[in-house]
């Protein structure tokens, strides 16, 4: 069917610097180009995936400076200067993050797609909350969409990776890993992209 | 079990679980080939129209497009501009008519996914309007328009096709009479008629659909998101006119189908695509188009009960509408599935169903997780419990008294019920009993509900072949076809391979689907994976154990009796034998491994039946759901959701009771809030900004799976298979709670607030596009 928009959008191309799961990159982008074609296309990280393509589904979830946005509906640009966080840096070293062992350990996926965002949320989600409840949890996971699981295990697992978590560290839930960002003093970008509502 | 079996039975982590958790798991959307060009479809805009006139002019124009292809491309790259699975009814691209809004008028290619999807915007299409058949009644009436003339069969084509009858717009029909229902009837004093709706409804698998092919000599190797690998490469093999070997569908992992990813139009368009421009082609689909793609049929159900004085059921007329869209699809197939299961598996003397499958301008409806038993088990069990409600009878007590018992006939000629419900209605009584129904204090309304199903899975001629390498050291490669769409097939597989081995499931690894490498296996479909791939490659492992022992005792002068592998090893023979001495010792016949080889054939695929075709086995299942109604809003909590299968024997508890608990989530939404909302054939809703999915909040933390275990079932070591049993009764269990709780009937689906207010109070509530099949 015609798409009235089909063209009409004009673009640039603009020099950014973003730190993506620790590494920085200097990149041409586009300034009509997504967060995700960027990760995708660019950098070849292709754990994110796209779905709904209108920041309902969760499924591109990625942490921008340890917040989880929809890289589908997040302008590459608006990384500039920040950091970003995708699945291909969880595991550290070969060694998967105790979130990653939980998932595998409760069948928290079945055909992997939702997965890379679900993780990326949870570990947000672990991040503010050492030792979150069931209520918490699933308040939390309404912004990502899984068709297969029923969420039971995902849950299960969020539960799982917590105990490991504040087990490992004491009972005031410390040791969170830093976040990586890019220290440019610029602040988070809040606008129409932090959270999936 | 566990005890029996060395790694059946045991929750194995799935060996795609590293992948899938590090976000290194392939899907084809993530796959990237040296001049890669990307397709996109410009689609109708319209229901029903006749093309005046289309001009490519604009689109030709975007920098970076290499062609723009209509059907006139299709009928020279082709033998013909048709497909489809029963009747060949669907154009590649539309001819001189369109007959559902978002069909694919031309195709455009280019050097990026921007300029295709952006030129694509740009064909411009006239269009001469043309009556719109959106009810499937007026549909089959006489003198409605005629969406189509005759078709040839398809793949399916043979019985599948016989009801096709473009007169009416029918395009398939299920008929069966038993016994003398009309005399029945009329014996008796109670009689109870009711009418049932559902809307279709949208498989939404998270990944879009995607293909990419890539020209290969004289024909396309094709990496496709796809349940149907080797009938993929039939219709590409008979569109190009080439032989089967030298099409190669390659299926790497998929993200969800449920249905959705069988007979699509994305696979012979990107064939198209990557013929025209001798270069391969990536046709990825958006969300929306996804929903243009297939559906879950919206259906109006007819269910008419008499009933003897002793409150047993004496007859019964089922009649069937299937709202099948502008083209066949699968549509014959589901309502013939449909109209055989329809009765429900209760005892019925006589017996009266006619179904059919009618043609719309609405999107194409197909296959869908629960294939032709959701939509009727839903009315029958909504049905069965108005007459428990009228007759003040315990819905529970009423079942009992007519379910069929373990090893009764569904239908004489077909395989006897081996899945024992009665035992399964018990045993989720009992789940649900604590206090669930129990009024909290506060002003919700709640209710329990039940519901019963049996599905005759993995039907027909459905045959497998498997091989299984054992290399020199012990471990083993299981080359199978059966597609990963999440359903831990890989897993499964693995461990019957180890099993049957004597190894550890670490030892093994499992191929995905490479038509031009890996076995023959008919689809991934209709819970059959697990029994019938599952049995070939039980009997390939046990081949290559067998050939193993047979040389290690040849080599020995012993007779093989006795002898078995164990971890890489010929034990119980004179002195123990690694693999790598019987592969590379002496005297071996091995070509560096052994090669064992497996076959499923059904034995009698034939049925005496008004179906025709004998089960694979039942899949027995009940739902059970606890609700809370808010009589203020309408809103439905579901607050616990139990489903009861029938495993034979668990392969896997993890991934087994995953299925149980995702088709129970997945029912949620069928039950409250999902369909694809039409306005006259346009549908409103393709996007999840207005279609509601089920969330973490959605579905209980009380879901929870039952299984039941006899070790009976007729796939490896007693299993049977899973993937649709909870989806098929969870829904019709969780209506049945609502109007338990609420006290009032409940017809028409999804149960939207307003729904609920409605049936609550008999108000009139205006309901924002209230579709209706």
């Amino acid at each position: 069917m015609p798409d009235a928009d089909a063209g009409a959008l004009a673009t640039e191309t603009l020099a950014i610097e973003t730190w993506v799961n620790g590494v920085r990159h200097r990149l041409e982008i586009d300034t009509g180009e997504t967060l995700a074609a960027l990760l995708r296309d660019r950098l070849g990280l292709t754990g994110t995936k796209v779905s709904c393509g209108v920041q309902v589904c969760g499924a591109c979830t990625v942490l921008l400076d340890g917040l989880a946005v929809s890289a589908c509906s997040v302008l590459a640009v608006e990384a500039d200067g920040h950091a970003v966080r995708t699945v291909e840096g969880m595991a550290r070293d070969g060694e998967l993050a105790p979130l990653q062992d939980a998932f595998i350990a409760c069948g928290a996926f079945q055909c992997g797609f939702c997965t890379p965002g679900f993780l990326m949320a949870c570990t947000e989600l672990l991040e503010r909350h050492a030792d979150p409840d069931e209520d918490t949890i699933r308040s939390w996971l309404e912004g990502n969409l899984c068709r297969c699981t029923g969420y039971r295990p995902i849950v299960e697992a969020v539960r799982m990776a917590a105990k490991r978590r504040t087990g490992a560290s004491g009972p005031d839930g410390g040791g969170h890993d830093v976040p990586a960002t890019g220290s440019t003093g610029h602040d988070v970008p809040t606008t129409g992209s932090a959270g999936d509502g | 079990m566990a005890e029996r079996f060395r790694v059946i039975g045991r929750p194995v982590p799935r060996i795609d679980g590293v992948a899938k958790v590090t976000g290194a798991a392939a899907y084809v959307g993530d796959l990237h080939l040296p001049g890669l060009q990307h397709a996109a479809v410009a689609r109708s805009a319209v229901p029903h129209a006749r093309i005046v006139s289309c001009s490519l002019d604009a689109a030709r124009a975007v920098p970076g497009v290499t062609v723009v292809l209509t059907a006139s491309d299709a009928r020279r790259h082709f033998t013909a501009n048709r497909f489809g699975p029963v009747v060949r009814d669907t154009p590649v691209l539309a001819e001189d008519v369109v007959r559902y809004e978002g069909e694919p008028v031309a195709l455009v290619v280019a050097r990026t996914a921007d300029a295709a999807r952006r030129a694509a915007g740009l064909v411009d299409v006239e269009y001469e309007d043309l009556p719109v058949l959106t009810d499937i009644e007026a549909a089959m009436a006489e003198g409605a328009p005629r969406l189509h003339g005759h078709a040839e069969g398809g793949e399916f084509g043979g019985a599948w096709g016989r009801g096709s009858d473009p007169e009416h717009n029918v395009a398939g029909q299920y008929h069966d009479l038993r016994g003398d229902p009309a005399a029945a009837f009329a014996r008796v004093e109670h009689v109870f008629e009711h009418t049932y709706h559902v809307p279709p409804i949208q498989h939404y698998a998270l990944e879009n659909h995607v293909v990419v092919v890539e020209p290969d000599g004289p024909g396309l190797t094709v990496h496709a998101a796809n349940q149907y690998p080797f009938l993929m490469a039939r219709l590409l093999s008979g569109l190009l006119g080439v032989p089967e070997s030298a099409i190669r569908v390659r299926v790497p992992f998929v993200g969800g189908s449920f249905g959705s990813k069988e007979y699509v139009n994305v696979l012979p368009l990107a064939a198209l695509a990557a013929l025209a421009v001798r270069a391969p082609v990536r046709l990825e689909c958006s969300m929306e188009e996804s929903f243009r793609s297939s559906s879950r049929h919206g259906a109006r159900m007819t269910f008419r009960t008499a009933l003897a004085a002793d409150g047993r059921i004496a007859a019964r007329e089922v009649r069937l509408l299937f709202d099948t869209g502008a083209y066949a699809d699968q549509g014959p197939r589901v309502v013939r599935q449909a109209g055989y299961r329809s009765p429900g598996p209760y005892r019925i003397p006589h017996l009266r169903v006619d179904a059919w499958a009618v043609y719309t301008n609405r999107v194409p409806a197909g296959a869908y997780r629960g294939f032709g038993a959701s939509q009727p088990i839903m009315a029958c069990e909504r049905h069965t419990d108005e007459i428990a409600a009228a007759l003040e009878l315990d819905p529970v007590e009423f079942r009992l008294r007519n379910l069929l018992a373990l090893g009764d006939d569904f239908v004489a000629g077909d395989r006897p019920l081996d899945c024992d419900l009665p035992a399964g209605l018990r045993l989720a009584v009992a789940e649900m009993r604590p206090g669930h129904d129990r009024p909290e204090p506060g002003r919700r309304l709640h209710g329990v509900g039940f519901a019963v199903g049996a599905k005759n899975s993995a039907s027909g001629r459905l045959p497998s072949s498997a091989i299984v390498r054992l290399h020199a050291d012990g471990s083993a490669t299981v080359l199978a076809s059966s597609v990963e769409i999440g359903q831990g097939t890989l897993t499964m597989l693995a461990q019957v391979a180890a099993e049957a081995l004597g190894s550890g499931v670490d030892r093994v690894r499992v191929s995905t689907p490479d038509t031009g490498a890996t076995p023959f296996d008919q689809r991934t479909s209709s819970s059959r994976s697990t029994v019938h791939l599952g049995l070939a490659v039980q009997r390939a492992a046990e081949d290559a154990s067998r050939q193993a022992c047979e040389a290690a005792a040849e080599r020995c002068g012993v007779p093989a009796e006795g002898l078995a592998l164990r971890e890489g090893i010929v034990t119980g023979g004179p002195r123990p034998m690694s693999i790598r001495e019987v592969i590379d010792g002496p005297g071996s016949r091995f070509g560096g491994e052994i090669i064992g080889v497996g076959h499923f054939v059904p034995d009698e695929p034939e049925a005496p039946t008004a179906f025709g075709m004998r089960a694979g086995y039942w899949e027995g299942s009940v739902g059970a759901a606890a609700v809370a109604v808010d009589p203020e809003t309408g809103e439905v909590e579901v607050t616990k959701l139990v489903s009861v299968g029938d495993a034979g024997t668990v392969i896997n508890p993890l991934t087994a009771h995953g299925q149980e608990e995702g088709g129970a989530a997945m029912a949620v939404g069928h039950a409250l809030f999902e369909a694809c909302v039409y306005e006259g054939g346009h549908l409103v809703n393709p996007s999840l900004l207005d279609y509601r999915l089920p969330t973490a909040r959605d579905v209980p933390a009380a879901l929870e799976s039952r299984l039941l275990e006899r070790g009976d079932g007729p796939g490896p070591y007693g299993s049977k298979g899973l993937g649709e049993s909870a989806i098929i009764t969870a829904a019709p269990a969780i209506v049945n709670a609502v109007a338990a709780a609420i006290g009032a009937p409940l017809r028409e689906l999804p149960l939207t607030p307003w729904r609920v207010l409605e049936a609550l109070d008999g108000r009139e509530h205006a309901e924002p596009g209230a579709g209706r099949a």
